[in-house]
């Protein structure tokens, strides 16, 4: 065995526990101030940062990896101590939960009451003298006679009747023993409490290793294709080919979702199955779950563009769709147009360029050629009175262009999701129980003195003393009732 | 521009708050009946102008407010606020309107410095059950746990002027526990389970180690030490107390995080 007896009992005990969960509560904190504060990437600007903090700094941060501190050993050693605590103590609690909370019996001998205060106490006396009192009736008669009138065995087994019936018509499982003296029974109510907890414990563990077995043996890779392209699955002779894709914005002009339609292609390349796929809605092939990670567009390239041609004077107009790299002929005149360069965010400053990857400000720079030679200017999508004067008889405007887009897959394998999932489901399951249900044990003596109730402190949520007391009512109540209805005598 | 009705109705509900919580500490102090029944009146009426603000912003955007900071504020004072009425029927505590107000205040006040806009629109990734799933249920957690703060701030005060064994101790010692043991199953299923399983169904990965999720570990594992420490009969009285004010300071803390150091999970 790698830990004798006692190693292991130190490492099952509530203190070790909370320790470890101390210890990666100030971790887990730690970290997150860590990555905020700590650039990513000082790996790849070694000497940049080595110069910023020194020497000592930069190996310092390097060796801790605080630039990526859940990954770093420290806090894997951590965790990887969490995981051991837990399991020691899944191990080595399991059983006794699980006896304790479904095999009960009614307490041994008169020993487990000796020693101990009870919560509730109703000597006969004190029922005897019941009459409507405000305040702790109990007390006061306690404390005004303090008289012990005992009472014979037949009574004691309709006492009992009355309490147990009392217990059970508050989901309260009883068992009982007769002893000479009187009868001592206990109660039981939220058994599947300390299930819950060990559920819940298990859940813990089956998510953590989950986790690790993801971390260890995932694979996670994005790639990007327009429709036609063939991406390929790592590790596998399968590929998808893009079938479509497509933006759908909403009225407001924001985009509302982005969908792409691929197929599955066998080693062969056939077409096994196909799917839509978008945000939220994953597909799953041959072990591997492929994602809308996202899209881009092409800053290089367009699909096709409406450009719209007016001639002054002859009030007609005319549409024409172009593409790039080919010219297209106008039918009014003897003109040609083709489209020499594209910008999805144009920008000017000493020359033209892109700001960026987004169609903010959509231009196309177009040349026509006539009889009157060749002339080139810029068209803008959502700007048009910037359009460049072509000096002709004509103006022309842009009014669409279908940019090229690029979809986003993530495609990964991670052997770890089916214990994440399994370990949530069984989580949910266990909380359900641990905080749905109150444990409570409740040991009882009824002799011929009174009722002495002990409440089980150990294990068990403690009740409180408006709990005990509206308990302590209800049982005077029953008593009390009994006594004086069915009998009509004194105890 | 003029803000829409539901931007009044968040106002005018601030302000109701703001004079409840005035009139509780004149209650407070001259312990009278009419100043704590007009602050509960008032309390009343400002929960009442909250709800008809979740309400307009809902039918102003077609969705449950919850996609933006400013609006998961919105219901997440929401949800203190409404827990003064769980206080006062089962435990009668008049006065933690005192600390509950406040609490919905400091919210508010958060609130108020976000920015309020809304779209009708939500993007590609809000679109999904899990989505009001996991930040209902977060902002509901959060919520007990804040009243169990509110409740921990009066524990102090009273344990301070009258003695650990201060009258109403052990219910307002019960409130925080109770509100605490109904945060946490809340926190876990709702903001690390859920958020989870909807974060492997939209991005791949069950955890990212993203600013939220990393904060929401802390608060987690904070409130578990805590629980924990519970079931060994520890930490309760004026510690108890002291705790649950800490939990509500690293909530604070991972809610601004967000904020300031971005992530997936900042959509404000």
């Amino acid at each position: 065995m790698i830990f004798n007896r006692e190693k292991r009992k130190s490492l099952i005990s509530g203190r070790t526990a909370v320790l470890v969960i101390i210890l990666l509560t100030a971790a887990s904190a730690a970290g997150w101030i860590c990555t905020e504060l700590i650039p990513r990437d000082i790996n790849f600007n070694e000497d940049a940062y080595r110069l910023r903090w020194g020497d000592f700094t930069f190996s310092l941060v390097s060796y801790l990896r605080l630039y990526d501190p859940f990954h770093s050993f420290w806090y894997r050693g951590i965790l990887a101590f969490f995981t051991l605590s837990l399991t020691l103590c899944v191990i080595t609690g399991w059983k006794g939960l699980i006896v304790n909370s479904f095999s009960f019996s009614p307490p041994a001998s008169e020993d487990e009451f000796t020693g101990k205060e009870a919560a509730v106490l109703i000597k006969w006396t004190d029922l005897a003298r019941r009459e409507p009192q405000r305040g702790d009736i109990f007390g006061y008669y306690e404390k005004e006679f303090g008289r012990e009138i005992e009472i014979g065995e037949k009574k004691i087994r309709a006492v009992y009747s009355k309490v147990a019936d009392y217990l059970k018509g508050r989901r309260y499982r009883v068992k009982s023993r007769e002893t000479g003296a009187g009868i001592l029974f206990s109660a039981l109510k939220g058994r599947w409490h300390y299930p819950g907890n060990l559920l819940f414990h298990i859940a813990l563990l089956v998510i953590t290793i989950g986790g690790m077995v993801g971390s260890f043996k995932g694979n996670k890779e994005i790639m990007y294709g327009r429709k036609g392209d063939l991406l390929n699955l790592y590790d596998s002779p399968l590929s998808i080919r893009v079938d479509r894709f497509r933006i759908i914005h909403t009225n407001t002009g924001r985009v509302g979702k982005y969908i792409t339609d691929l197929s599955f292609l066998d080693a062969e390349g056939d077409s096994v199955g196909s799917e839509k796929l978008e945000v939220n809605d994953p597909a799953r092939y041959s072990g591997y779950d492929i994602y809308q990670s996202s899209y881009y567009i092409d800053t290089e390239e367009f699909s096709w563009a409406l450009i719209k041609c007016r001639f002054n004077g002859k009030r007609r107009e005319e549409s024409i769709t172009v593409r790039p790299g080919v010219e297209v002929s106008l039918k009014s005149e003897d003109w040609t147009v083709r489209v020499n360069d594209y910008k999805p965010d144009f920008r000017k400053g000493a020359e033209v360029y892109n700001a960026s990857r987004r169609m903010n400000n959509p231009a196309l720079n177009i040349e026509v050629k006539g009889p009157f030679g060749r002339k080139s200017g810029w068209l803008f999508l959502k700007h048009p009175s910037f359009n460049s004067d072509f000096d002709l008889p004509a103006e022309f405007s842009l009014s669409y262009i279908e940019p090229v887009y690029y979809t986003g897959l993530q495609i990964s394998s991670n052997p770890g999701t089916i214990f994440i999932v399994t370990g949530i489901a069984v989580a949910a399951v266990g909380l359900l129980f641990l905080f749905g249900t109150s444990y409570r044990l409740i040991k009882l003596r009824l002799d011929g003195k009174g009722l002495s109730i002990i409440i089980d402190a150990e294990g068990g949520e403690k009740m409180d003393s408006r709990q005990i007391s509206g308990m302590k009512k209800d049982l005077a109540v029953i008593l009390g009732g009994s006594i004086i209805d069915k009998d009509g005598e004194e105890f | 521009m003029q803000p829409t009705l539901d931007i009044s109705l968040f106002w005018i509900a601030f302000w109701s708050y703001l004079a409840s919580f005035l009139l509780f500490v004149i209650f407070f102090g001259l312990r009278r009946r009419l100043p704590g029944r007009i602050a509960a009146i008032v309390f009343f009426a400002a929960i009442a102008l909250h709800t008809g603000g979740i309400i307009e912003r809902y039918r102003l955007l077609g969705h449950f407010p919850l996609a933006t900071m400013f609006e998961y504020s919105l219901v997440l004072s929401w949800f203190i606020a409404v827990s003064f009425f769980v206080v006062i029927s089962r435990y009668g505590l008049m006065i933690s309107g005192l600390v509950i107000s406040p609490v919905v205040i400091i919210v508010m006040m958060i609130a108020a410095f976000l920015p309020k806009g809304g779209s009708k629109d939500l993007m590609p990734a809000l679109q999904s059950y899990w989505f009001y799933i996991h930040i209902t249920l977060a902002a509901l957690a959060e919520g007990a746990f804040f009243t169990a703060a509110g409740a921990g701030v009066y524990y102090l005060f009273g344990s301070a002027r009258k003695g650990v064994d201060f009258k109403n101790g052990e219910a307002v010692e019960g409130l925080i526990i109770k509100s605490i043991r109904i945060g946490y199953p809340l926190f876990t299923i709702g903001a690390l389970f859920a958020g989870s399983l909807w974060a492997w169904k939209a991005w791949g990965r069950f955890w990212s180690w993203d600013p939220k999720e990393t904060g929401a570990l802390v608060v987690w594992l904070f409130y578990t030490l805590l629980l924990h420490q519970q079931s060994r009969g520890r930490w309760r009285g004026r510690r108890l107390a002291v705790l649950s004010i800490a939990g509500f300071l690293i909530i604070i803390i991972s809610f601004l995080g967000t904020l300031f150091l971005g992530g997936l999970h900042s959509y404000i």
